[in-house]
């Protein structure tokens, strides 16, 4: 089996490996230290004073413990990443020649449960350190990917280490057993030295988040600095996910003692506990390597992260639920006991670092870097050392009431076990709504500007007495209908009266709201405004109050005007004036609409559109056929105010025309439903294939049921650029195809994408390929669109802000901000659509092939039958144009039904490749 | 017969155009237009509003500012590039110093296909995003250089 071949296995990709074979070296021997230590200090224990202080060590050794917790973080924040974790294998080498001294030199109970404390300490140190590096290595669907993996090296070393000390404690002795320890935690050192010169820049950590934690840590008295062990966790999430890191360790430390417990009835001298040690957790390890290796990769393919967290918790919890129920019915409980606890101990060992450490892991890892390692120091530095203190805590209570009994504490483990479910279901929910709150929200618009109610508290109440017009506008607009008249006329007055153009025109619309003869001398003064947004508008609401009774001071405006002043004078009075207006006035409209001057007819088309009148249209019919653009445009504009239908076939014939389309697509749009059935007439027609995908786009631009209706056949259309159009257009109008005969459709459509994508990605991996830059362009650019069409199908099947808010942040130059994305599809949609798209998304379109682009199997010429021999193209005609030229420089003969196949696709540049 | 495949990678010589996927260009170049002008015709005016970019197909230009001639352009060069985006004042005259084919793309028509393509015009921001970026770097430099001066 060549290397390629092994990553493939492993899905470990090319550039991943020299990073993933130094963590896996560095995971291999932090774990052969910590196996010999382990066995170490536990023949020891057992042998020298027996199980009973075992208790008091895990109260104790917990508070020590979450000293070294906190120290841990206090440096954590302070000194460079990779400094603090050669600290810790320091500390490691120290601890075994510690135990090697009191080995050598003698021991009292006080030194042996000093130095247990001291041991457990060690392990979380460890844990913290590895699991450390890999956190700030990865992001969170590598992790998921290669934590399982990693922790293979902890496994073989471990089994290794624990079937190797009876052997070693044989030929050699136990105390020598210590010197294998350091040399072990030596050898790491080497591989994390070698990680920190590939990973600088990963293993760096901005300590600035930390500091003013520093600040305050340092000037405290002692006593205070003391009480900072206690940790104070201020995000909710972390203090779930450390909620469940407490119960885990309540549970290991109760099953552990439990089953030491067991163990020393039954051995009594040191070469059979060494050997039972080894045997026992040597087997354990290896069920947990098989598990890393055969299953863990289908597990966390095929569930989601919040599920897979539960896995152990339940096993625990059920083994617990059998030993509470299952005493009763059994003779001799004590033979009962050591199969139930040991088989849970070894259940234990098999899932604990095969399943549930890597998944609980992975929890962290969509936040930001200092708070991945925030995240574990909570769990491993701090709530492992008080389930442990909690755990021996109990025992000790439980020994001081003389009820110190299996029975008893098999009770205990059950409760502590359905606690341990209970958060981690709740710690599941809250991980899929993390993992959406991290991704940046899309910006916000209007429509989220609320005034609060302490905001509408202060407008209706103190600020009456204010005189600036901005509280008082917005006191009118809120509140102006329940403000008496007079009140509110005279504050409307002052606004009038304003230099500012912006308070004008907001209190324009208030006059058209509140009207009152006192306003009309303001307005009549306004009517030559300066600006013209205030002239117009005061042309407007003067005009609509006043009716026929304004022609008398419009009539000098008018005589006096020119250019889009006349054009908003002429408007109002023509909209509002009544007949005698229409009269005296539609005359001047007239003219200019027939006039030879094509300025005066642009004039008309607005005035027409200022009007907005149904009835105005039969100037527009004149207008949108005039021989100049400009008007035209500005007619169509018209047509859109106007909105009379019998201008549709008009608008739909000028939206052709690929000068003024863009005008005639708007006021088309302004029409909404309306126009669609002109629009799907026209689909039926032999216009040119270009022409009839614009109007699919033109559909997709209206809203609504009926449009859904016309969309939906069209995203399962034979040709490629209908299906295009139509999903782009679904999705941006929000249609949701609930229904399950729609949402197989749309998953045939996601199949044929991933098909599609797997032949691209082959051509790309191709050895040739690095030498045919425009058709791998080509290649890749299909992928990128393939990434786009796939999320906007799951976005006509889930939530469609959901969708965009992926689509968004998959742009995000930031690759731990698109890990975030992939975990929070992965975590709101169905694992068969996960399947399917979660592939192409996480293609990387700059890397390179896991084969090196050595493939030389993949033909260019097969790539044609892959993609044209489905039932549906899936593919842009660029790149078959590009193909189609491929073919031709190089002398390729074509399938004489492939040719047939493009030639039907009616596409303007195939067509020229292949006439060529 | 000028095939469209070619003309998407005349396009990619131009700035502008040259980050994005030939796939999109595609559509650039159907609205292209082939448009000759003869020796010595002036086809833009220094003041004028612009409304149209080119591409020199064959031939030359001099574009000419007061009498003075300012460049030669040949082959696959741009005239007013930025015209297809907004539309700025020709700053110089161009003439034609020899027969000369050109591509002409008016900004109407690139409007027009912004709207219908706005994938397109999320490109060509990333694009202008990305000059913007560079352009602030290149002053942080020159910044830092005079600050140690």
């Amino acid at each position: 089996m060549n290397n390629s071949a092994l990553l493939k296995i492993l899905k470990v990709e090319s550039d991943e490996w020299p990073t993933f074979a130094q963590m896996l070296g560095h995971s291999f021997f932090n774990s052969l230290g910590i196996a010999f230590s382990f066995t170490a200090i536990n023949v020891l224990l057992i042998n020298l004073h027996g199980i009973e202080l075992l208790p008091w060590i895990y109260l104790f050794g917990g508070l020590m413990v979450l000293g070294f917790g906190r120290i841990y973080a206090y440096l954590e924040s302070r000194v460079p990443s990779v400094q603090l974790f050669a600290g810790v294998l320091l500390f490691g080498v120290s601890w075994t020649l510690m135990a090697r001294g009191l080995t050598v030199w003698g021991d009292t109970m006080l030194m042996l449960a000093v130095l247990y404390a001291l041991y457990l300490a060690l392990y979380q140190l460890i844990n913290l350190e590895f699991w450390g590096a890999a956190a700030l290595i990865y992001d969170v669907r590598q992790s998921k990917r290669l934590f399982g993996l990693l922790s293979t090296g902890e496994s073989v070393a471990k089994m290794g280490g624990y079937l190797a000390t009876p052997l070693i404690v044989s030929v050699f002795s136990l105390s020598d057993l210590l010197f294998f320890a350091a040399a072990s935690f030596g050898i790491s050192f080497f591989f994390l030295f070698q990680l920190s010169r590939v990973n600088t820049r990963a293993l760096d950590v901005d300590h600035d988040h930390h500091h003013g934690d520093h600040q305050v840590f340092h000037r405290k008295s002692l006593l205070a600095k003391f009480l900072e062990i206690i940790p104070k966790i201020k995000d909710s999430y972390l203090k779930i996910t450390g909620l469940f890191a407490l119960f885990s360790a309540v549970v290991y430390y109760l099953v552990h003692y439990s089953f030491l417990n067991r163990v020393e009835v039954h051995f009594d001298n040191i070469d059979e506990l060494a050997f039972f040690f080894g045997m026992f957790f040597g087997i354990g390890k290896g069920i947990n390597l098989l598990i890393k290796l055969l299953l863990y990769s289908r597990i966390f393919n095929n569930m989601k992260i919040g599920f897979i967290i539960l896995l152990f918790p339940l096993t625990i919890g059920v083994l617990a639920l059998f030993g509470m129920v299952g005493q009763f019915f059994v003779a001799d409980d004590l033979i009962f006991f050591l199969w139930v606890f040991g088989f849970i101990m070894l259940m234990d060992e098999v899932f604990r670092t095969s399943i549930y450490l890597p998944s609980f892991f992975v929890l962290f890892q969509p936040l930001k870097k200092h708070q991945r390692l925030e995240g574990h120091t909570i769990a491993k530095g701090y709530m492992e050392p008080i389930g442990m203190a909690v755990a021996g805590l109990l025992m000790v209570a439980l020994m001081w009431q003389n009820i110190f009994r299996l029975n008893i504490i098999i009770l205990f483990l059950g409760v502590a076990a359905f606690c341990w479910i209970g958060i981690g279901i709740l710690l599941s929910g809250k991980y899929r709504e993390k993992v959406s709150h991290l991704l940046k929200n899309r910006l916000l618009t209007s429509s989220n500007i609320q005034l609060t109610v302490d905001e509408m508290e202060v407008l209706s109440g103190d600020e009456k007495s204010t005189y600036d017009p901005v509280t008082q506008l917005y006191r009118l607009k809120l509140l102006g209908a329940q403000m008496p008249l007079n009140e509110r006329n005279s504050t409307l007055i002052e606004l009038l009266k304003s230099d500012s153009e912006m308070i004008l025109y907001e209190s324009l619309s208030l006059v058209d709201e509140y009207p009152n003869e006192v306003f009309w001398p303001y307005l009549i003064e306004m009517l030559t405004h300066p600006d013209h947004l205030v002239c117009k508008r005061a042309s407007f609401v003067y005009c609509k109050h006043l009716q026929e009774e304004s022609l008398e001071a419009m009539e000098g405006v008018i005589r006096e005007s020119e250019g889009s002043r006349l054009e908003y004078y002429l408007a109002a009075v023509l909209k509002y004036s009544g007949l005698y207006g229409a009269i005296q006035y539609g005359r001047i409209l007239m003219e200019m609409i027939g006039s030879e001057n094509a300025a005066d007819r642009k004039s008309a088309a607005r005035i027409v559109a200022l009007i907005g009148r149904s009835n105005y249209y039969h100037p527009l019919t004149i207008l949108i056929n005039d021989s100049d653009k400009k008007v035209r445009k500005e007619a169509i504009i018209a047509t859109s105010k106007v909105a009379n239908d019998r201008m549709l076939p008009l608008l739909i014939r000028r939206y052709r025309e690929t000068d003024i389309s863009r005008y005639a697509a708007r006021a088309i749009e302004g029409f909404g439903p309306v126009a669609l059935p002109y629009i799907s007439r026209e689909l039926n027609k032999l216009y040119p294939r270009e022409d009839l995908v614009r109007f699919v786009k033109l559909i997709g631009r209206i809203r609504g049921e009926e449009s859904e209706k016309i969309l939906f056949p069209l995203i399962t259309h034979k040709d490629f650029e209908y299906r295009k159009e139509a999903i782009y257009g679904a999705f941006r109008m929000g249609a949701r195809f609930a229904d399950r005969e729609k949402i197989s459709a749309l998953e045939d459509v996601l199949k044929l994408e991933l098909e599609v994508f797997a032949v691209l990605k082959n051509q790309i991996y191709r050895k040739e390929g690095l030498f045919e830059n425009h058709l791998c362009e080509a290649f890749r650019n299909e992928i990128r669109q393939i990434k786009g069409r796939v999320l906007r199908i799951l976005g006509l099947i889930y939530d469609k802000h959901l969708i965009q808010r992926a689509l968004d942040n998959l742009r995000n130059r930031d690759a731990f901000l698109r890990s975030n994305v992939l975990e929070m599809l992965e975590s709101e949609i169905k694992m068969k659509h996960c399947k399917m798209v979660i592939p192409i998304l996480e293609f990387k379109l700059s890397g390179v092939s896991p084969e090196g682009n050595q493939n030389e199997a993949i033909s260019r010429t097969r790539v044609m039958s892959e993609l044209l021999d489905k039932p549906l193209i899936g593919i842009s005609d660029w790149t078959l144009a590009l193909l189609i030229r491929y073919y031709r420089e190089n002398d390729l003969s074509m399938d004489h039904e492939h040719l047939k196949r493009l030639s039907e696709m009616r596409s303007d540049v195939i067509s020229q490749e292949l006439n060529n | 017969m000028e095939f469209l495949v070619d003309k998407v990678f005349s396009l990619k010589s131009i700035s502008v155009f040259e980050s994005l996927p030939e796939a999109s260009l595609l559509d650039v170049a159907r609205i292209m237009e082939i448009e000759e002008f003869e020796r010595g015709e002036e086809f833009i005016k220094k003041g004028d509003i612009a409304e149209d970019m080119y591409i020199i197909k064959s031939g030359k230009v001099e574009v000419h500012h007061d009498g003075s001639v300012l460049a030669v352009l040949g082959e696959n060069e741009i005239v007013g590039e930025l015209a297809i985006l907004a539309p700025i004042r020709r700053t110089a005259s161009v003439s034609a110093i020899t027969d000369v084919i050109v591509y002409r793309i008016g900004r109407e028509f690139f409007m027009d296909l912004l709207y219908e393509k706005p994938e397109l015009m999320s490109d060509i921001i990333e694009v202008l995003i990305g000059r913007i970026i560079n352009l602030n770097e290149e002053l942080k430099k020159y910044k830092s250089i005079i600050d140690k001066r």
